[in-house]
Order: structure tokens, then sequence, then C-alpha cells
């Protein structure tokens, strides 16, 4: 599965990018703000984005939630802090950080078959 | 004999520091102390004789004028009744008032008067929400503290040979921690300019750091999140520099870093060591090169370049720095863009 990472803090990001790596998927970049992400999404196609609610363009996590659903693209929050995330925030799965690579592979589970699950063997570490 | 007294309670009223008012049982007002009237900017005139929860520190709020003649059914059934309110003061500005109602009884037990007495905790009540907002804030931070460490940790023992990663991580973990005592003071500065984040990460590498080392900035100063993360590629480069390079204990090396921003807003970054011995190797590896060529770019804003040259090595990078001099965390949710919890 190809994973695009939403995430401005770049020593998480690299961690996040190794440990999509180890459980089989591909990830294919991270960026820090909403903007890059849906350009990037353009350029990579991913099959999920993994996304922290807040980056560097400020509390734009949330609403790039709803952009990636109404484009279809499945989403995973990332997060330190998710409480005022709303009921309706568009994306499979919620995790918080610090990000525990079980969680990550569960999450990944819930991505709808059709974006790619099953193509990678997850395994935990 | 009774004006005496209605005199005396008169005197009584304006001689305490709270706002107060003394009504009749079924909440009229029979007199108010001179401060009640005052930070409402009106007269006793306005007020005597009238219902209290008509008064103008309660007009603005029907829900609030609702409780207060609440209160008034139940402190004239002889009951104690507290509660903090907003109230309405002059130009139609507002206090938090602790307020409390209490019956004054006559000699069978009946409720003969009221007392109305209020006390402005506007200060305490900020007070309060300040300390909330900064307790809420220190919770986010060590939560961010936290996951930057498992990350450092994570990459250390996936990319660090085994017989070093401890020490590595030891190593990155000093950095983080000693580049956050820069802003660790509760008001302490949330910004720090390049040549103090610079100077605090590579003082442990050179005892003479001053003769070796020279740190070169303007005035742009850098959030807290972001320093750190300068910080560690600073910790990275100075740990290659020690073992391979100018900051090699038995050499006489120099090294130059700089971060400057020019009259277009391109800021560029630099770290160029200059040493005389050829070393075996003076470009980072594994973990070391792979952060610094990430965080920098994406700090910086533009490629980064590292390389031997015939006298050294340096690493250059250039771009529009958005990522470095952006708000961080804190700035962005008191300036409201931000509204984590």
């Amino acid at each position: 599965m190809k994973v695009l990472i939403c995430e401005d803090n770049f020593v998480v990001a690299l961690d996040m990018q190794e440990q999509v790596r180890e459980i089989g998927h591909e990830p294919v970049g991270f960026v820090t703000r909403s903007s890059e992400c849906l350009s990037a999404v353009e350029r990579t196609r991913p099959d999920v984005v993994l996304v922290d609610l807040s980056l560097a363009d400020g509390r734009t996590g949330p609403k790039l939630l709803e952009t990636l659903s109404e484009m279809g693209v499945p989403s995973i929050v990332v997060s330190g802090e998710y409480g005022f995330l709303p009921d309706d925030h568009g994306a499979v799965a919620v995790i918080e950080k610090p990000l525990h690579v079980r969680q990550l592979v569960r999450a990944l589970s819930l991505v709808p078959d059709d974006r790619g699950l099953g193509e990678a063997e997850p395994e935990t570490t | 004999m009774q004006e005496r007294l209605d005199d005396r309670v008169h005197q009584l009223l304006n001689k305490i520091v709270a706002f107060a008012a003394l009504l009749a049982p079924d909440g009229r007002v029979k007199d108010v102390s001179q401060s009640a009237l005052d930070v409402a900017g009106i007269d006793q005139a306005d007020v005597t004789g009238r219902p209290f929860w008509q008064g103008y520190w309660f007009s603005h709020d029907a829900e609030l004028q609702h409780r207060v003649r609440q209160a008034i059914d139940r402190a004239g059934q002889g009951e104690t009744v507290r509660f903090d309110f907003i109230a309405r003061v002059r130009d139609d500005n507002r206090l938090i008032v602790e307020f409390q109602l209490a019956p004054i009884l006559g000699p069978d037990g009946d409720v003969q008067e009221l007392i109305a007495s209020g006390v402005d905790v506007s200060e305490r009540e900020a007070n309060r929400q300040r300390a909330e907002t900064a307790l809420r804030e220190a919770s986010h931070r060590m939560k961010n503290l936290f996951a930057t460490v498992r990350s450092v940790a994570n990459l250390t023992k996936r990319l660090s040979p085994g017989d070093r990663a401890l020490d590595d991580f030891i190593g990155r973990l000093d950095t983080l921690a000693g580049v956050h005592r820069l802003f660790s003071s509760f008001d302490g500065p949330e910004r720090a300019e390049f040549e103090v984040v610079a100077r605090r990460v590579l003082e442990p590498y050179a005892d003479d750091t001053e003769s070796r080392v020279t740190v070169r900035g303007d005035c742009s100063s850098i959030p807290r999140d972001q320093a750190k993360l300068l910080g560690l590629c600073l910790h990275e480069m100075a740990t290659n520099s020690v073992k391979h390079g100018a900051l090699s204990p038995c050499g006489a090396g120099r090294l130059e870093t700089s971060l400057v921003t020019d009259r277009d807003g391109l800021t560029t970054f630099s770290w160029i060591e200059s040493f005389e011995t050829a070393p075996t190797t003076s470009e980072p590896g594994g973990y070391g090169l792979n952060f610094i060529k990430t965080t920098l770019a994406g700090l910086v804003g533009g490629p980064v370049h590292a390389a031997r040259t015939r006298g050294g090595f340096e690493i250059l990078a250039s771009g529009r720095a958005d990522d470095l001099f952006r708000r961080d965390g804190a700035q962005l949710r008191r300036e409201g863009t931000d509204l984590r919890g």
C-alpha cells in the first residue's frame, strides 16, 4: 500500500516512514502542510494518508481529512491530541501518538480493499 | 432611632470591600453600597424600592435575572445562597462576581431583610484560566517531546550500529534537553536566535570552542520546536566532525556555521569545516546524513548540499525557510489558528 505522511515534526515523520516500510508498505514521502499534502496526493496517488491534526500551516488537519474524504482518499489520523475532532471526521481510523506499529498495522487494515489492502504482508515488530 | 440605624447600616455597606445591598425579604432594594453603584455607573435612586433582580448588574442576561430572583425566594425562606455570575458594569463591560445572598433574621427567627454581597473575582478567574491554559500547553509540549524522543530512539535503534546505538541515543537526548533548557522557564522566551541555539549544541564538542568555532546568525529567531530539530541537525554534524573532521580533539581544524536571511527573504544555512589532515570520511552516514538532509531541507525549504571539499567538508542549504521561522504550535493556539486542546 502506498502511504503518504502529513506530519510537521520531521523526526516523527522520518520514524513513521521507517515504520511504514518495516510493515511492508511503501512510504511515498512526507509533507508538513495541508496545501502540500493535496498536491502530493495528486502527484503520488497514495492508497492512504496519515494525517496529524496540527500542521505547519496551523490546525488544518481536520479540514484536510474532510477534503481527502471528498476526494475518495482514505486517511488515518495520527495525533497527540484529537479531543476536538468531530465525529464525522472522515478518517478510517484515529491513532494517538506516540505511534505504535501494532496500531498502525490495525489502522491500515481498515483501509478499504479497493485501495490496495492485501497488497502488502503486514508484520509486527 | 430608625433613621440613625439606617444611616449606620448605610455606612457599614459603604465601608466593606465587597459590593453590598440591603433588600426587603421580597427582593426590593432598600440600600446599595456606593461601590456597587459606582461600578455600574448608576445612582441610589435608580434602584431603591425596585426589585433587585431588575438592577443594572443583571440586565444583560434574562437567565441570570431569573436565577437572582430564585435566590431571593430561597433566601426569603432563610437559606444562604452563593454562586458566581458575570455582572454588567459601567459602559456595558463585564465583571465576574462571587455572589452571596443571606437572610437577616429577627428575634423570632423570621427573615426581616436580605443582605446581598459580591466580590470582583475577575482577576482571580483570569489567573485560573491562564493557569489552566499553561497546564494544557505544558501537557501538549510533553506529549510532543515524548513523541519526538520515541522517534529518535526508534531511528537510532534502526540505523545506528548496535555497539554505538545507546551512546548515539544519549547524545541526541542530551541535545534535545540542552536546547529545551533555552526555553524551559515558565515565562521564558518562545524563540531563540541561531547563534544561541548553535552555541548551546556545540558547547560540549570543543573545549576551545571560542578559538575553533565561529557561529554567525542574524536577528531572526527560531521557535522552540524548530530550534530543537535544528539542534538535532547540528548535533549530528558536530558528532561527525568530532570523529572525522574539524572538531577532532587531536586536530586543529576550524568550524564556521551560520544561518542568515538576505533582503529577498532567502535563508542560507552553512556548515563549513576546514582541517589540514585529510579525514577518513567526513560525511555522516546512516541516520545522521538522512536526518540532516531531510530535516534541514524541510526547515530551510531548499535542497541540502553536503560534500567533501579540498580543505575540509561543507553542508549548505538555501530556501525560503517558511517552516524554520513559522510560529510554533503554542503561538498558533494562542492566536486561535490552532484550536487543539
